[in-house]
């Protein structure tokens, strides 16, 4: 994996490759803040770019992004950028499944930099999602839980994006203990008391 | 070693290390939001994550109860809560509660350090552990933190809103201070200067930026300043202007008419103008108005100040005037000439206007005169005396143009004029004076009936007129017509009158009965009534000419008689030699 630092595009911040990181905002306005820059720095330097969103916002995303990247439609033809919303991914079938997000993960993040001769994927994910009244919704932590054994297999910077609107204090509490890094404001704060996939799981099977 | 590398604690450690970690963070998002009720709600829904409890609702004095259970729906149930809380707390602590169907219940304090701000309502199976009581302390105070933090913020936010209005509120008194002050100052140094109308028309453009227009009462356009002069100036009907002088003189502010603001200046009853400011939108700012008010009180004193000044010099015009024609103050004439500026050592002759308009309106009259004796440069001392307009004429017109000039102003009156003879020294006008008085009383009384008569032409009158000594002319007229007026004196009767007519006719009948506009039988009556009564011969070539000098000597000295008895008369009391006020020019 490559080990080389990128610049995450928010207020001169760096990552690492294989780094997951959630941030919170308030509002569309707060996410666009986070989202725009995160993905036009990625666009601007090669790199494959995944966004997330709700499935209202799609087409509303591009247009917020293109003044700020250059050729922006000959980046989505080539299939630099891919902006998916959540009927097609999270939520695929009317539910949410674990396994066949992170199936859809492997097809699109390891072809991109297996296959395709992209350095770098950076995807970020609007959790809103979970929100919804879908079987299999619940499972947010322990997906964010088992992200962080997906993200060193390839060098990818996942971004979670939590609206603090809608979000409740518990789901953030789990969400803050299953992210080693998080992003408030233009400051990156790590936790090195995060709580390691394995544990996590294993309390959160047992309701602990 | 980047602390991911670090040992790791045992896993109850580093899960409350995380959930410590999660907190801190927490409290960072609470802080970062900056809405009470929002922070409220993450602190409040972060604690089953924290704790091995629920949370049953949340109270606080400011929000009252919020994200409460069923249990707490009750009014009853929140009530028991808040005496609990009164009590436990004492001055607003927690504490264990009693909560009916809960087996343990408990109170977290949500503190600042003003004070306690609310409370976090748990329930669970039983007490919570010291680690969880731990990390709901730690949650409850970074909420407390929070809140203050957003009240001070919020207070500060108020604070600054308040003062930032203050400030725009200061700001604008002081722009429309300054603005006032540049109005102040720039009218009032139009209403020191010497700049007429035209000036304070240009000062007020200049300090609201809209054209100005000055009108008389009418509507009559006087000053105009400003781009879009409007060509022909647009006049109201009488009855509209009218009204809206009455609208100004109710309101005694600006009125909108149609796209202009107006006001009136009326310094006294009979002196008044409109001031307007013109294509003015419907809002404008209220500097404009300030501004029109202050010029119109400019406008006001300026056009009293003219008229003061017009009245003081037609005074002294007329001074001078009754001074030069009466010829006795030579002082008095100098000075007053001097205060006038009025070159008194040009030649002069003293020309008589007797006449009047239709209405017979003698102030009108009056202004006609002037208003053409100054158009044609023949002088501007003009003054009524003896029921005649008063020219101190220092030029030598056409008298004839200053008459055609005239009667257009007059709406079908009349009007005459003799003109006395020329004088190289103003001393001398009193004697031009007579010489035009002998012109009006012959022009009265004789067939000059000539409307324009000078005193040059008058022939052999100027003649007789010009004797010394009148005594030896007197008796020749005695010695020839003093049986004739005698007879006329006591029976009323116009027999020196009918003669010299006749004579003056050259003996034709059909002319002399026209003239005296009677028949022929009467004049043939009268003729033979002379002949009884004087014993002359009229067919006599000798005694026909004497009879005509002795009827040309009694027409002068009457008409000498007529010029003395007014020149020698006390001068003219205001009644009728008031000048009536000019208007402002």
């Amino acid at each position: 994996m490559l080990s080389k630092l990128t610049e995450l595009g928010i207020g001169g911040i760096v990552l690492a490759p294989g780094d997951h990181i959630c941030a919170f905002y308030h509002g569309a306005a707060g996410r666009d803040e986070l989202l725009i820059p995160y993905v036009a720095e990625g666009l601007r330097t090669g790199e494959k770019c995944l966004c997330f969103v709700d499935v209202a916002d799609r087409e509303q995303m591009l247009e917020h992004l293109r003044p700020h990247v250059a050729e922006l439609d000959t980046c989505v033809t080539s299939e630099q950028l891919h902006v998916f919303d959540f009927q097609h991914t999270y939520l695929r079938d009317g539910r949410f499944s674990q396994e066949e997000m992170f199936h859809f993960l492997e097809q699109h993040v390891g072809a991109a930099v297996r296959d395709e001769g992209f350095p770098l994927a950076r995807a970020a994910g609007e959790m809103t999602w979970a929100l919804e009244t879908c079987p299999g919704v619940e499972q947010l932590c322990a997906y964010e839980a088992k992200i962080n054994l997906f993200a060193p297999l390839y060098p990818q910077i996942l971004l979670c994006l939590y609206d603090l609107e809608r979000f409740t204090g518990d789901v953030i509490v789990d969400v803050l203990k299953t992210h080693p890094k998080v992003l408030i404001g233009n400051m990156v704060i790590e936790n090195p008391f995060y709580v390691a996939p394995d544990e996590f799981l294993a309390r959160y099977r047992t309701g602990g | 070693m980047s602390p991911l590398s670090a040992p790791r604690p045992a896993a109850d450690a580093l899960d409350q290390l995380s959930s410590l970690h999660a907190v801190l963070v927490l409290s960072m998002l609470m802080n970062e939001t900056g809405d009470e009720e929002q922070i409220l709600h993450m602190a409040a829904t972060a604690v089953p994550s924290l704790a091995r409890c629920r949370l049953e609702g949340t109270y606080s004095a400011a929000h009252g109860w919020r994200d409460t259970t069923a249990l707490l729906g009750s009014a009853s149930v929140r009530g028991d809560i808040v005496r609990q809380l009164e009590r436990v707390g004492g001055g607003g602590g927690g504490g264990e509660l009693s909560l009916r169907g809960r087996p343990w219940a408990a109170a977290m304090p949500i503190r600042s350090r003003t004070g306690v701000l609310g409370h976090l309502i748990l329930s669970g199976c039983g007490p919570v552990s010291n680690e969880e009581r731990f990390l709901l302390s730690a949650l409850t105070q970074q909420c407390g933190v929070a809140l203050a933090n957003t009240g001070l913020i919020a207070r500060e936010r108020a604070l600054l809103a308040h003062a930032a209005a203050s400030n725009a509120a200061l700001a604008r008194t002081v722009n429309r201070l300054e603005r006032s002050m540049v109005v102040h100052d720039t009218l009032t140094r139009v209403a020191a200067s010497s700049e007429g109308l035209e000036g304070i028309a240009r000062a007020l453009r200049e300090v609201t930026g809209f054209a100005v227009a000055i009108e008389d009462r009418y509507g009559n356009l006087r000053v105009w300043d400003g781009p879009g002069q409007p060509s022909p100036y647009p006049k109201d009907p009488p009855e509209r202007r009218e009204r809206l002088l009455r609208q100004l003189a109710a309101e005694a502010r600006p009125v909108r008419d149609r796209d202009r603001l107006v006001t009136v200046a009326s310094p006294r009853q009979d002196v008044l103008a409109v001031l307007a400011l013109c294509h003015v939108p419907e809002v404008v700012d209220d500097i404009v108005s300030v501004a029109l008010e202050h010029g119109t009180t400019v406008l006001a004193m300026k056009l009293a100040q003219m008229r003061a000044i017009a009245e003081v010099e037609l005074r002294v015009r007329r001074d001078l005037g009754e001074e030069l024609l009466a010829g006795t103050d030579e002082a008095g004439a100098l000075s007053r000439a001097n205060a006038l500026g009025y070159d008194l050592e040009r030649p002069h002759r003293v020309v008589l206007v007797e006449g009047h308009t239709k209405n017979h309106d003698a102030d009108a009259f009056l202004h006609a005169v002037r208003r053409r004796a100054k158009e044609l440069d023949v002088g501007t001392l003009v003054l009524t005396k003896g029921g005649t307009v008063v020219i101190l004429a220092c030029a030598k017109p056409r008298w004839e143009d200053l008459r055609r000039t005239l009667l257009p102003d007059l709406g079908g009156g009349r009007c005459a004029i003799s003109v006395g003879g020329a004088c190289e020294h103003w001393r001398e006008i009193p004697r031009s004076y007579r010489e035009a008085l002998l012109v009006l009383s012959l022009q009265r009384s004789t067939h000059f009936a000539k409307p324009v008569t000078a005193f040059d032409d008058l022939g052999f009158y100027r003649v007789l007129s010009s004797v010394g000594d009148f005594s030896e002319l007197e008796r020749f007229m005695r010695s020839m017509l003093g049986r004739l007026l005698d007879y006329d004196t006591l029976r009323s009767s116009e027999l020196v009158k009918t003669l010299a007519r006749f004579l003056d006719c050259g003996g034709n009948y059909d002319v002399t009965t026209k003239a005296l506009f009677i028949g022929r039988s009467t004049l043939k009556y009268r003729l033979q009534r002379i002949r009884d009564l004087s014993g002359h011969d009229l067919n006599d070539p000798d005694t026909r000419l004497n009879l005509h000098l002795a009827t040309r000597a009694w027409q002068t000295l009457a008409a000498l008689s007529a010029a003395d008895a007014i020149v020698n008369s006390v001068p003219a009391g205001p009644g009728e030699n008031a000048e009536p006020p000019a208007p402002p020019e």
